[in-house]
């Protein structure tokens, strides 16, 4: 257990920001004592930042333990741990998110601004002894000007930093990428609300951050304070997340196991629909080569049971070993499949080439021109190709499973989810396959001699297409994006 | 005599021909606690079935609840001490872990218990022969103790056995002699700045003890200076600057300190000083704490009984219950000074002074040179309408010259008034 959130904390790609959360709904189940588990002297900074074009947003969190937030219920007025009046509680977070602000210095290029608080939340959970623990959640925010081209964005946070406690920052790009960044996507804790046991006798100390920042990147869906860190995240995967959060916290009865294996179906079926999979470069593929009902079935089929066997693989390989991290596999699999791709791509350019050229020749008025059907051999290739970059959703159903203690049902959560890629794969070449027929009946008959054209350059253009793809593949694997 | 003389010159040349000037690359990061007990954790983790791995987490934990105050650790400690434990029940180090963390939590019976089947599987390892030691001394089993400690200087005369030497002597009341070997132990030196550091405080408190405000600074400083933070040489720094008649100084030190490392005996010290300065509300601030802090460690295992007695019979209004804190520390340490000491005050503190009597005269059979146990019983001596003793005790209190409480100062000075004595200048406002 503690391995495995050591590794996740390691890790910064997506797929671990969701086993991080996965794994810490367990860890809260397995201890739901009120302590504070990291000391009753600490205290513990959190600073999250965003970075948007025009500002960075600090959501700053201060976890006390019993003894110092006494020590802040006393500045309050509070009498013999008795309760706080509102009046003071509010000057207290007034105070003390300003104290924050104070204390945090923002530097784009060199330059500081000045941070302001916009908003402040004060709670008091119980904790040890009958003792109050204290949690502030300050909103802080830093206007910038509009970052151009590449800035360098330093963070520093004094606050408190002669107590001893666990100190985290993390850092992520909201309409802006962060090309370089000191500091984690994630927080390992939680937001200070659920320490990973195992690292609480050496707590993270990180005091500050220096971004490389460019503009131009995905954007966090507002409201979503609770999740820092996490870019990007597109539909599927924020349901993949709930839906592992959902595995996690149930009992595992023979309904429940139902049910998760039909929606881990429907997770994978959707998964197939969203972008990627070289599904465009696939749908190119078989429509340029004439594929039959069939090979369609089959190349969707070779994806699935790639993808699934790639999964597994590399599930394997993480629960087994600490050395491989995902997000330094990814880019390798991605370029290994994008050059795959182009490679496909570029054979099928030079065969439609070839064969132009002897139509030509033999001058046969042929309208159409028809290559050789392709083999199970020649489809395997391209399924291949498609399926080798495992998705990071399959991967945290897998892991999740593993991190349960029954990586058997998480297997047979990722074979499921790959029966529901195959479906969506299957009937998406099958539909390609009937708009395609469909439209060669409807322009058969009619002498028109510019589209039988377009039509014999058709291979030659998927081909190309399939080029252009896997080139696109492969410098987005490699090129940070 | 002149072959000793003959050694240390030997030594000092010694020392002068192996000297490494600063030519050495530089030491590699300070292995911190933390850190340790970080790669621990990961060794725990990745291996749960090696003791030796739980049983050096545990001692880490240990010394983390030393270096940080904070009773935490002492339930981390035992959890993984159990599980050492099951996993090599008769390994000799988890005994001698499972010892000192007892000896933490103020089981005095059980240390010595662990620290015996320690030492007798290893009995030329001085290791279990300090938790002997230790716990002997807090039993009130002083010459058994002090045996031991003979046993562990025979063994290895580290600063571990000089620094317990150094206590000895001062409960036997041999002051200079303390000193002494805490010196001799700070010279040997620890490869752990946290330990050197402490030794350097302890022999600031024995300075302080005699009046010899500079030296105590110094050491406090030297204590800073091993280890930024200490937080009983930030005390001992408090105490010199309140000794020296700069209460608002001495606050100045303790405030912050207080707020890193909230420490019962800090807090204490700080609510005293706030009280004398006339600031009750604030003094009682920081009272409130140190209940505070008592109720986790009490939570966290630690028995706390003897500084609570002290606390409630002087600060909290229920003397009973100060008497009842009281007598279940005596009954924990029987025969041990401070113990009987602290019934004794809880006891005169409850109007009692008559059944205070007896204590006071066991706290101070070995003749301990401690102003404080001195003064308590002079001032039960003095209700019990014996002046002459009463007045002998108060002079041995005052023979240090030394302020020695912010709380009872003051009242020393009057009883000495009262007794027809010259009040020391160190007691003077």
């Amino acid at each position: 257990m503690a391995a495995v959130t050591a590794r996740v904390a390691a890790c910064a790609v997506r797929a671990c920001a969701v086993v991080a959360v996965v794994l810490g709904a367990v860890a809260a189940t397995a201890a739901p004592a009120a302590a504070h588990p990291l000391g009753n002297f600490t205290s513990n900074v959190y600073a999250g930042l965003r970075v948007t074009p025009e500002r960075v947003l600090i959501d700053h969190v201060v976890d006390l333990a019993e003894i110092p937030a006494l020590q802040a219920r006393q500045d309050m007025g509070a009498r013999g741990g008795g309760p706080v009046a509102p009046e003071a509680a509010a000057d207290y977070r007034r105070d003390e998110c300003a104290r924050v602000a104070e204390a945090i210095t923002v530097r784009l290029d060199g330059e500081a601004h000045a941070v302001t608080v916009t908003g402040s939340r004060l709670t008091l959970p119980p904790g040890q002894a009958g003792l109050a623990t204290l949690r502030l959640e300050c909103d802080l925010v830093v206007r910038v000007p509009a970052i151009r081209g590449t800035a360098r964005v330093r963070f520093r946070n004094r606050y408190l930093d002669a107590r001893i406690g666990w100190r985290e920052v993390t850092a992520v790009g909201d309409g802006t990428t962060l090309v370089a960044s000191t500091a984690p996507v994630d927080s390992v804790s939680r937001r200070l609300t659920a320490y990973p046991q195992g690292r609480l006798g050496a707590p993270p100390d990180r005091r500050g951050a220096t971004l490389t920042v460019s503009p131009g990147g995905d954007t966090v869906t507002p409201g979503a304070r609770g999740r820092p860190g996490v870019t990007g995240l597109g539909p599927v995967d924020a349901w993949t997340d709930e839906y592992t959060a959902l595995i996690a916290r149930q009992d595992l009865t023979p309904a429940f196991a139902l049910l998760a294996a039909v929606l881990a179906i429907a997770l994978g079926a959707l998964h197939a629909a969203a972008p990627g999979h070289g599904k465009t470069v696939m749908a190119a593929y078989l429509v340029g080569r004439q594929g039959s009902a069939r090979q369609a079935a089959a190349l969707g089929l070779t994806v699935a049971v790639t993808h699934t066997a790639g999964v597994l693989a590399l599930g394997a390989l993480l629960s087994a070993t600490q050395a491989v991290a995902p997000e330094r596999l990814y880019p390798w699999l991605g370029l290994a499949s994008g050059l795959l791709f182009a490679s496909i791509g570029a054979g099928l350019l030079r065969r439609s080439l070839r064969q132009r050229h002897a139509h030509r020749r033999h001058g046969h008025p042929h309208a159409h021109a028809t290559p050789p059907a392709p083999t199970w051999r020649t489809l395997a290739v391209p399924g291949l190709a498609g399926g080798m970059v495992p998705s990071p959703s399959a991967l945290v159903v897998l892991l999740g499973g593993i991190a349960l203690g029954r990586a058997w049902y998480g297997v047979a959560l990722v074979l499921a989810y790959g029966l529901g890629m195959a479906a969506t794969l299957v009937g998406a070449g099958y539909l390609l396959l009937r708009a395609r027929a469909g439209l060669e009946r409807r322009t058969a008959g009619q002498a028109w001699p510019r589209l039988s054209a377009i039509w014999a350059a058709l291979p030659m253009v998927t081909a190309g297409l399939i080029v252009v793809g896997g080139v696109v593949i492969a410098l987005r694997a490699v090129l940070p994006v | 005599m002149p072959l000793i003389v003959v050694a240390l010159a030997g030594l000092a040349v010694g020392r002068f021909v192996l000297y490494e000037p600063a030519t050495r690359p530089a030491p590699p990061p300070p292995r911190t606690t933390a850190t340790l007990i970080g790669g621990l954790e990961g060794a725990v983790a990745a291996r749960p079935g090696d003791a030796t791995s739980w049983q050096q987490l545990g001692v880490a934990y240990v010394r983390r609840a030393a270096e940080t105050a904070d009773p935490t650790y002492y339930a981390q400690a035992r959890r993984a001490l159990r599980r050492a434990a099951k996993l090599a029940p008769r390994d000799p180090e988890t005994l001698l872990a499972r010892g000192a963390l007892a000896l933490a939590l103020h089981d005095f019976p059980a240390a010595l218990a662990l620290g015996s089947r320690a030492h007798a599987a290893r009995p030329l390892s001085p290791e279990p022969l300090g938790v002997m030691v230790d716990a002997q001394v807090e039993l009130g089993r002083y010459r058994g103790a002090v045996a031991d400690l003979q046993r562990m200087l025979d063994v290895r005369p580290g600063l571990p056995a000089l620094s317990r030497t150094s206590y000895v002597r001062e409960l036997y009341g041999d002051l200079d002699g303390a000193v002494a070997a805490m010196r001799r132990a700070e010279a040997a030196g620890s490869g752990s700045p946290f330990d050197l550091a402490s030794v350097s405080a302890l022999l600031g408190d024995l300075h302080f003890t005699r009046g010899e405000l500079e030296r105590a600074e110094d050491s406090y400083q030297r204590a800073h200076r091993t280890s930024p933070g200490l937080f009983t040489a930030a005390v001992g720094r408090a105490r010199v600057a309140a000794a020296r008649g700069h209460p608002g100084a001495a606050l100045d030190r303790l405030r912050p300190a207080t707020r890193r490392y909230p420490e019962p005996a800090a807090l204490t010290l700080l609510g005293d000083l706030l009280a004398a300065e006339g600031r009750t509300a604030e003094a009682r601030r920081s009272y409130e704490l140190v209940e505070a802090v008592a109720a986790l460690q009490a939570r966290a295992g630690q028995d706390t009984d003897l500084e609570m007695a002290l606390f409630a019979a002087d600060r909290a209004d229920d003397p009973a219950a100060a008497v009842a804190l009281g007598r279940r520390a005596y009954r924990a340490r029987p025969d041990n000074v401070y113990a009987a000491d602290a019934v004794a005050w809880a006891l005169h503190r409850a109007g009692r002074a008559d059944a205070a009597l007896p204590y006071a005269r066991r706290a101070l059979r070995l003749g301990t040179a401690d102003p404080l146990l001195r003064y308590h019983a002079a001032a039960i001596l003095d209700a019990t309408g014996r002046p002459g003793p009463a007045r002998r005790q108060l002079r041995a209190a005052a023979s240090p010259a030394s302020w020695f409480s912010a709380r009872h100062v003051p009242d020393a000075a009057a009883l000495a008034e009262r007794l027809g004595m010259p009040v020391p200048a160190a007691w003077r406002p």
